[in-house]
């Protein structure tokens, strides 16, 4: 049975997810402070396995299928919003 | 009976304080079971139960704070008659001072902030490292190992597995110190009353840093026998609770190696001190693009630092590196991880 159409992703929905999935690994971190072209590993202080883990919360939340080759884009607000907004949800890749 | 312990949570831990219960008498417990939280320098830990049974009686109440190995509470296994209930002199007889459970206010909230805690644990810190270069004679080995074969494995195996199943290099890492165990056994085990005791089974434990400061030493039981996507998933998920959450006892008690690895802080070498009764740490730097010698000819390649930092008392120079020659040997053949 095909899966049923996803509407793409807005940026808003990807900016949320993100900000979800930060706050389970960096509780403390004043998100909103953050441009969206910084570093989020250097401004939440990330390490590889925080930053696995940032990208299971991310995918799991926005029912999309992330792969390793793309992950180091998700390492700023703006590479998440690149990668993932405009895509439509529940991909399989 | 069997009695249900106040745990050691390693050598800088003396005593912990009694959170809650989350089981009471009369109920069923089953190994691996939480059966209390405690305080502790590493903050609020689960307790579990090691026996299949039912709960006798509970010892110690809530706010109590009692030495490692006191009793807190007794289990019946099965076939056991239940005791004749004397909970105030059974208090009196297991933890001296301590009124029995049932006397004691309902789960009181645990008094530690957050500054309390990381005073503790700094301080911790503090008497275990102190406690090891006091007593250990360290000595310190190194060698730069070539990475490429690790790094193209994992970049390989990541490429087709979905995000929770992909590989850490860091699991790669904890297992080839934990296999290279096989070649030198002499480092795994501890100094203890004078004497070298070794250990059948590799427990690593893996120094993770907590944010705002400190750091805990996770368990990680016997990762020679987990595959490396088991093994990633578990550090991922410990370390989340290490930083975010809460630990259980079994997860921070029984290593018998630690490895502490810097290589997300950019560091070349970490040089550890060893964690006592422990015999040794393996150090795993920055994995980084260097220059290294293929085939008589210059190569760019990823590389990685290994230091070891081991007891004198327990083994030598020659049998410690022999240790870090099987790692390296172990990271050039991470399919056979």
């Amino acid at each position: 049975m095909p899966a049923p159409p996803h509407p793409p992703l807005s940026e808003a929905a990807v900016r949320a997810a993100v900000f979800q999935a930060l706050r389970q690994i960096a509780p403390e971190v004043d998100l909103s402070a953050i441009p969206d072209t910084a570093n989020l590993r250097r401004e939440c202080d990330l390490d590889s396995v925080d930053f696995q883990n940032f990208v299971i919360g991310l995918g799991k939340s926005l029912q999309v299928v992330i792969a390793d080759r793309d992950a180091a884009e998700l390492v700023t607000l703006a590479g998440c919003l690149g990668l993932l907004a405009h895509r439509p949800s529940a991909t399989t890749d | 009976m069997k009695h249900f312990l106040m745990p050691t949570l390693g050598a800088d831990m003396e005593a912990g304080t009694l959170v809650a219960w989350r089981k009471q008498p009369g109920e069923q417990v089953h190994r691996g079971e939480t059966l209390a939280e405690v305080d502790t320098d590493k903050g609020v830990i689960d307790v579990e139960v090691f026996h299949d049974g039912v709960i006798d009686s509970l010892l110690v109440g809530p706010g109590a704070k009692v030495p490692v190995g006191t009793p807190l509470a007794t289990i019946r296994e099965a076939g056991e008659q239940a005791v004749e209930k004397q909970p105030a002199e059974a208090a009196g007889v297991q933890a001296k001072g301590v009124r029995a459970a049932t006397e004691l206010p309902a789960a009181a909230e645990p008094a530690a902030g957050q500054p309390d805690r990381q005073a503790r644990m700094r301080r911790a810190i503090a008497a275990a490292m102190s406690r090891s270069k006091r007593e250990i004679p360290h000595f310190y080995l190194a060698t730069t190992i070539d990475a490429a074969a690790a790094v193209a494995f994992v970049a390989a195996q990541n490429d087709t597995l979905p995000a929770d199943e992909r590989l850490l290099l860091g699991a790669v890492f904890v297992k080839a110190a934990a296999c290279a165990v096989r070649e030198v056994p002499e480092i795994n085990g501890y100094w203890r009353d004078d004497a070298v005791e070794l250990l059948p089974t590799v427990n690593v434990g893996l120094a993770v840093s907590l944010r705002g400061g400190g750091l805990v030493i996770l368990t990680l039981r016997d990762p020679a026998s987990w595959t490396l996507a088991a093994l990633s998933q578990q550090i991922r998920e410990l370390t989340q609770r290490a930083r975010t959450g809460r630990l259980k006892a079994s997860e921070l008690a029984d290593a018998t190696l630690t490895v502490t690895s810097l290589g997300d802080r950019g560091v070349d070498s970490v040089w550890g001190v060893i964690y006592p009764p422990q015999l040794a740490i393996v150090g795993f730097g920055t994995v980084a693009r260097r220059p290294l010698v293929v085939a008589d000819r210059v190569e760019a390649r990823s590389a990685v630092t290994v230091t070891l930092a081991a007891d004198h008392r327990a083994l030598d120079g020659h049998r410690a590196g022999l240790y870090l020659t099987a790692i390296a040997e172990q990271l050039q053949q991470p399919e056979t991880l």
